[in-house]
Parts: C-alpha cells; sequence; structure tokens
C-alpha cells in the first residue's frame, strides 16, 4: 500500500462522491462519478491490484456510466429538474444516519489501523486471479455466469412490450395501404 | 517503485489530458471569439438541430446497452484465466472449465437472438 | 484431472447443477418457439426439479470445491423444502400467466432462483453466499415486476430492487471489514469464534458480522428492515408472491443459522439478547400491523412477517432441536402460503382485482372448494389444532421453552391469539356475507371456479392441502417425506 497516494485519492474520491449527490444536474453526477470510479481503480493499483484496477476502469467507468446516461436520457430532466429532496424529514433522517454510520465506521476505521491486513498475500494481477479461478474459485467462477444469464432475461422480460410488436406491424400495414390507395 | 512500474501508463494519461486541456485553454485564450447564431448551434453534421437534445431515448438503445454490459463482464472474467491457461499443469480443467463458461454464454446469446432481444422492430 | 475431481468432489452440488441445466433447456427451447405454442415449460421445469429432489438424496454429504461449498443433513432437507415449494408454485404458474405472457422465462427464472438457495444453504465461504444471494433475488425482482403493464407490479418490481441492491451493499460492506478482521472470507470464523471458549470477537469482526447478517434479515423481512415487505408481495403477481414468501426465507434462515451463535452455546450475550429483540418486534410489530389490513395480499404479507418472528426464536434454542423445529416449521409455513396464494390467484381475475378482504364475501357459495382451502390455510396459518401450523408452531415453542425463554415463548402464544383476529375475519367474510353483485351470474355449485383453472393448479392446490393437513395430523410422516 502506497500511503503516499493513498491519501490524495482518497480524498479525491471523497469530494468526487459528494459532488454526484450534492449537483442538481444528472448528467454532472454521472460525470464525476466517472471521476469517483477512476480514484477508486487509482487506489487498487495502490495495492497491486491491476487487473481490477483495469475492470474498474472499463466496466465501471466505461460500460456502467453507459447505462447511467442511457437512464439520463429516458427521464424527462425538464420535468424533475430538482433532484434534491426538498422534504425535511428526510433531509435531517439522511443527515442523521448516515452522519451515526460515518462515526460508527470512523472508530471502526481507527480500530483497523492495528492490524491492516497484509495486501502481499493476494495476488492481484490477471496471473493470480486466473489460477484461483481455476482453483479455489472454480464454482464461484461458473455461478457468475448463471447470474450473468438471469440477468439477461430480465433484460428481455423488463423491456418486453407485448403490444409493442403488434402495433408497429399495424402501422406498417397501414402505411402499405395507404401506399397502394394513393 | 510504484511510479517507476506505471510511468509509461501515468506519461500516456498526463499526455492525454493536457493535450486536451491545452487545446481547450489555447483556443479560449487566443483564439478570436465573434459569436454569430449558425456558430451557436449545436453541431449536427450540418442538419439543422430539431427539438430539444433532452429527450427520453426509445428503450432499445438501452436493452442493447445492458446486453453489452453482460457479455463485457464475462470476457472481463475469461481474461484472467486465459493468461494462466498455457502454463496450467492440468490443462483439461481449465479447458472445462472455461468451455462451461463459454457454453453458458452460447446459450445466453441463442436465447437473446431467439427472443429478437437485438431486433430493432 | 483424477486429483482435482477428488479436491472438487463435485457431486455435492448435483442438485443444483440439475436445476441450472434444465433452467438452460427452457431458455433454449424458448429461443426457438413463440410464447403462445410454449410446449409447457413449466412441466419440463417441473420434471428437473424432481431429478434434483431425487438426487439431493444419493449425493455425498460433505465439503466440496475447495471449502466453497457443505452439504449436510440440514442444509439438504432446507433445500428440498425450497425444491417442493417450487415445484408446486410452478404448478400455479400456468393459471397466473395467459398464453401470451412470458412463461418460459418465469420458469427458468424460478429454476435459476431455486439455485441461489441451493447455494446459500451449501454456502461456506461469503463469495459463495453472495452470489447465492444474487442468484436467488435478480430472479426475483424480475418475476416481481413480470406484468410490465400493471403500475403496482413496476412499483413492486423497483422497490425490492433497491431494497435488495441496498441489502448487499451492506453484506459486501460486511465483507470486506470480515475480510480485514479474519484474512480470508471462509464462513468458518463465525463458528470459531462464537464457540465457548474463544477468545472473546475482536469489534471489526463483530461489525462485520452484524453488517452481513442484516442483509439476511433484510431478504428475511425482519422488523427494523422490513418495509420493502408489503408493497412488493401486493404487486407482484400472486403466484410469485407464495414463491417469494418462502424461498428468500428458507436461504436466509439456514445462511443465518451458519454465522449466529444458536442460543447460550457463546459464552456471549449479546447475540442472544439481540435476538430475543428481532423475534420479538418482528413477530408483535408483523401482527399489530396486520390487524388494520383491508386487502389480502398485504395482511398475508404482515403475516409472513410475524412468521418469521417466529421463526426466529429457534435462534435462542442452544444444540440440533431449534434447527429441526425451524425446518418444520418452514416446510409448513410454505405449504400454507402456497395455498392461501393459490387461492388468491385463482379468484382475483373473477373478483376485484385490488384484492380487498371485503371482495372475498360469499365465496364459500360461489367457489366452495376454494373457499374451504382458503380457510385450512388461514386456520393453519393461525395455529389451530388439526393442521400443520399447529403442530409448527408446538414444536418450536415447546424448544423455545425447554431452553428456558419462557417470556418469548409466552409473547409468541399471546401473538398467535391475536393472530386469530385477521386470519379468521376473512373466514367469517367468506361465508356470512353475501356473495357481491358481479358473482350472481356466476354458476352456483360446490365446483364453481374449478372448471376455469387449469389441471396443474388444481394439483398443487391439492399437494398444499393434504401437506398442510398431514402435517398437523401425523408430523412424523411429513417429516419423513421431506427427509428430516
Amino acid at each position: 500500500m502506497n500511503i503516499l497516494l493513498f491519501y490524495p485519492l482518497s480524498a479525491l474520491i471523497i469530494i468526487l462522491s459528494l459532488g454526484v449527490i450534492l449537483a442538481t444536474n444528472p448528467v454532472h453526477s454521472a460525470l464525476l462519478l466517472v471521476g469517483a470510479m477512476v480514484a477508486i481503480a487509482g487506489v487498487f493499483l495502490c495495492l497491486n491490484c491491476e487487473f481490477l484496477a483495469m475492470l474498474q476502469i472499463f466496466i465501471y467507468a466505461g460500460a456502467i456510466m453507459v447505462l447511467f446516461l442511457f437512464i439520463v436520457t429516458t427521464i424527462d430532466t425538464r420535468k424533475d429538474e430538482k433532484f434534491v429532496s426538498s422534504a425535511k424529514f428526510s433531509q435531517a433522517s439522511g443527515i442523521l444516519l448516515s452522519g451515526s454510520m460515518f462515526f460508527l465506521f470512523f472508530f471502526l476505521a481507527l480500530q483497523f489501523v492495528q492490524h491492516l491486513p497484509d495486501t502481499g498475500r493476494w495476488l492481484g494481477d490477471a496471473k493470480g486471479l486466473g489460477e484461483l479461478f481455476l482453483k479455489s474459485y472454480s464454482l464461484p467462477f461458473e455461478v457468475v455466469t448463471l447470474v450473468l444469464l438471469t440477468a439477461m432475461a430480465g433484460v428481455i422480460v423488463m423491456s418486453h412490450d407485448p403490444l409493442y410488436r403488434r402495433r408497429s406491424k399495424e402501422a406498417s400495414k397501414q402505411i402499405l395501404s395507404g401506399g397502394n390507395k394513393a | 517503485m510504484f511510479f517507476i512500474n506505471y510511468m509509461p501508463v501515468i506519461l500516456m494519461f498526463a499526455v492525454a489530458a493536457g493535450f486536451a486541456v491545452a487545446n481547450v485553454l489555447l483556443s479560449a485564450l487566443f483564439g478570436p471569439y465573434r459569436a454569430s447564431a449558425a456558430k451557436m448551434e449545436p453541431y449536427e453534421c450540418g442538419a439543422h438541430p430539431v427539438g430539444d437534445a433532452r429527450k427520453p431515448v426509445v428503450t432499445r438503445f438501452y436493452r442493447v446497452a445492458m446486453l453489452f454490459l453482460l457479455f463485457d463482464v464475462e470476457v472481463a472474467l475469461m481474461l484472467p484465466v486465459l493468461t494462466v491457461y498455457r502454463d496450467y499443469a492440468f490443462k483439461w480443467v481449465a479447458f472445462t472449465e472455461l468451455f462451461l463458461f463459454m457454453a453458458l454464454l452460447v446459450v445466453g446469446y441463442v436465447y437473446i437472438r431467439g427472443r429478437g432481444g437485438l431486433e430493432w422492430d | 484431472m483424477s486429483s482435482w475431481l477428488q479436491a472438487s468432489n463435485w457431486l455435492v452440488m448435483l442438485p443444483e447443477m440439475i436445476i441450472a441445466f434444465f433452467a438452460l433447456i427452457i431458455l433454449l427451447v424458448a429461443a426457438f418457439t413463440k410464447d403462445s405454442e410454449a410446449p409447457y415449460p413449466e412441466s419440463l421445469a417441473i420434471t428437473g426439479l424432481a431429478l434434483a429432489f431425487i438426487s439431493s438424496y444419493y449425493i455425498p454429504e460433505g465439503v466440496g470445491y475447495y471449502g466453497q461449498v457443505a452439504v449436510d443433513s440440514v442444509s439438504r432437507t432446507a433445500f428440498s423444502i425450497a425444491i417442493l415449494g417450487g415445484m408446486l408454485v410452478l404448478g400455479v404458474v400456468p393459471s397466473q400467466f395467459g398464453t401470451d405472457t412470458m412463461r418460459s422465462e418465469t420458469s427458468a427464472l424460478v429454476l435459476f432462483s431455486l439455485c441461489g438457495v441451493g447455494f446459500m444453504v451449501t454456502a461456506q465461504h461469503l463469495i459463495m453466499l453472495f452470489l447465492g444471494i444474487e442468484l436467488l433475488s435478480l430472479p426475483l425482482y424480475i418475476m416481481a415486476g413480470m406484468r410490465t403493464r400493471d403500475p403496482r407490479s413496476r412499483e413492486a418490481a423497483l422497490k425490492y430492487f433497491i431494497v435488495g441492491a441496498f441489502a448487499s451493499a451492506l453484506m459486501l460492506f460486511g465483507m470486506a471489514i470480515y475480510l480485514g478482521a479474519n484474512g480470508d472470507l471462509l464462513m468458518n470464523h463465525f463458528a470459531l469464534s462464537f464457540q465457548k471458549n474463544a477468545v472473546p470477537p475482536t469489534l471489526i469482526f463483530f461489525a462485520g458480522w452484524i453488517l452481513i447478517s442484516t442483509a439476511m434479515l433484510f431478504k428475511l423481512g425482519a422488523v427494523p428492515f422490513h418495509m420493502w415487505v408489503l408493497d412488493v408481495y401486493q404487486g407482484s403477481p400472486s403466484s410469485i408472491t407464495a414463491f417469494m414468501t418462502f424461498a428468500p426465507k428458507i436461504a436466509a434462515f439456514f445462511a443465518l443459522a451458519k454465522m449466529w451463535p444458536l442460543g447460550s452455546e457463546s459464552g456471549l450475550s449479546t447475540p442472544i439478547s439481540m435476538m430475543y429483540l428481532l423475534s420479538f418486534l418482528t413477530m408483535t410489530a408483523g401482527n399489530m400491523m396486520a390487524l388494520m389490513q383491508r386487502n389480502i395480499k398485504r395482511m398475508l404479507a404482515y403475516s409472513s412477517i410475524a412468521h418469521g418472528g417466529y421463526m426466529l426464536m429457534a435462534f435462542l434454542i442452544s444444540g440440533t432441536e431449534g434447527i429441526h423445529a425451524l425446518l418444520f416449521y418452514l416446510a409448513v409455513y410454505a405449504l400454507m402460503n402456497i395455498g392461501a396464494f393459490t387461492v388468491i390467484t385463482l379468484v382475483a381475475p373473477s373478483r376485484d382485482p385490488e384484492l380487498s378482504i371485503i371482495s372475498l364475501s360469499g365465496l364459500a357459495k360461489t367457489h366452495t372448494y376454494l373457499a374451504v382451502a382458503l380457510a385450512i390455510c388461514l386456520f393453519s396459518l393461525t395455529g389451530l389444532p388439526p393442521f400443520g401450523g399447529f403442530m409448527a408452531k408446538f414444536f418450536l415453542i415447546k424448544a423455545v421453552l425447554a431452553s428456558g425463554n419462557v417470556y418469548i415463548a409466552l409473547a409468541a402464544i399471546f401473538n398467535s391469539l391475536l393472530s386469530a383476529y385477521y386470519y379468521l375475519r376473512v373466514v367469517l367474510v367468506m361465508t356470512t356475507r353475501e356473495p357481491l353483485a358481479a358473482d350472481s351470474d356466476e354458476l352456483i355449485s360446490p365446483s364453481a371456479g374449478f372448471t376455469s383453472i387449469g389441471l396443474s393448479s388444481r394439483i398443487a392446490l391439492a399437494v398444499a392441502i393434504i401437506g398442510v393437513v398431514i402435517s398437523g395430523i401425523s408430523p412424523d410422516f411429513f417429516a419423513r417425506i421431506i427427509s428430516l
């Protein structure tokens, strides 16, 4: 663990994450989130987890952020321009909850410093991971595919519109018949 | 040691970011600025922009993006196994494992094609 | 190769493999056929589940896949209960979804979800447990939103997903802390740290343990974490709700049993008092809120919370007795809920789609058999003697009393008395009120309603009711069937 790099990186992550939740424009939030993801990749690099750092950038900052931006386009941003809840109660309870969580984990972190895990034991590069996937993690490796298959079925179910195909067929029929008449 | 290992990557990052930032800054500082109605339009390859850019997009885009993400994750998970495959003692185990992984992937692909998940209309 | 096979002991996961294989076959068949001409995907799924159930008798017990999973008699029984419940639910699914909705997907998703249950009850490694949770929950989120045109269904899917994602995040956070405290993610550190003469666990270990347990309690719907249950149970299609009532509960209870000190077996008092409080809160709050419900699905949702509270008492009992009582309770509970939700599924189309309790009035006259079936399930849920619910509560409360926790047992008994009010009110509405105007032109005969429903849901309902009755009359025989 490279402490010199860790502190600036984690400060950056905290600032960017705060920006994500405080920004009123959803596109700004998404871009700040990309920044936070890249900074997290930096932390992974400090831990010698090169492969994870690469995945963090490829999958999170790349593919998942595309999904986020798609979501931003599917909602009508004009209508609910303000994403910050104005309800006093929910604001207060949110601050209370996150504040208490913060202090809880702050004290935990202080305890943690006494026995920091030895990062040298873990192989974070692609080869180390590959050997784990072939030996002790062979079952989880295959189960991940099942989870992904479930997600594929979910994509089909959720984006399935029973009326859509019928409607588009009717529309094309109307266009065709109209063309014939003309 | 950390810096030396990643020096090429860091350099690459610095050059890429620096190039982009420098270009924007330089053109803002030294470029002549004469606004006109045509110049302030969003650039749409010559076509005149119609309506608002912020309007809901059909969910089919989202579906394709989501399916892409799933296959992306699968490929990313296969990479580490491939790096050790050549020198692995039990090649058959590794082969079977990867084959199973791929087979499940192919079932997913066939299913999506059959259900029209990649069709546009 | 052979050494790998020995190390992996690959047969221990055979039931899960069979289930996953059949889910894949269903997806492949779905790829080549249209929904309307689907060759009964449910029958394929039920075949797979039956094979998995049979195979679970023959697989060896023991640790497999480099210590990732372990099969023992408890995990095997828990999984069998989930498989049997899944078979019954798949019988009801055809009459819930017509021919033009995604029936193949529903069957495949139920199978994937059951796979997740199997991985959760056998997991010995937190990565495996996490994957099990995801594999269990993802299909449930999807199936909750199966009726994409119904805003309630969409709301249910979204709420379930967000709460589930939050629980997963808590679990991952807990896993990170656990990793820091122990150096690896093997689950046996729980048992080692909660031994009688073990070194008291560190604060970090405790924090990780609490976070991971909280994720499980979310899945159970234990009381501080129950707020999602209502809308999700109400909005999901009724047959899917039946599946939701038992599958996540079975998985989460037996995952929790692996990480929680049972009774006073650890020298620590904190886990005991925490469980005491959780159990009391869950059963009392569930029952109190169920009293005020006008919608039958919401009422059953609160009742399932309350039953979760009763079942949490099993963690106050040291030794295997509590676990066995819990297994029996879960089996009966699954049958009762499947029965009740099947009747709701079958009644819903001809009645108020909102399913207020009042809309069931006169059901005894219009659909006599369905009314009798629902009444049996409700009596059993109350815990009335000739039915399984009574025996389940009896075994559990007896074991709790034997372990010396008198007050919580008394609380459970009082809660059961309280619950009689809202269960029996439904029976009263069904029998004493006149049928609503909409039903009067229906053919009034004892078998009305049966003519319009499929054979498979008829069989599923009959099996569930017979199970509820047998478990009440001859609990030993019932226990032998579910291989207790």
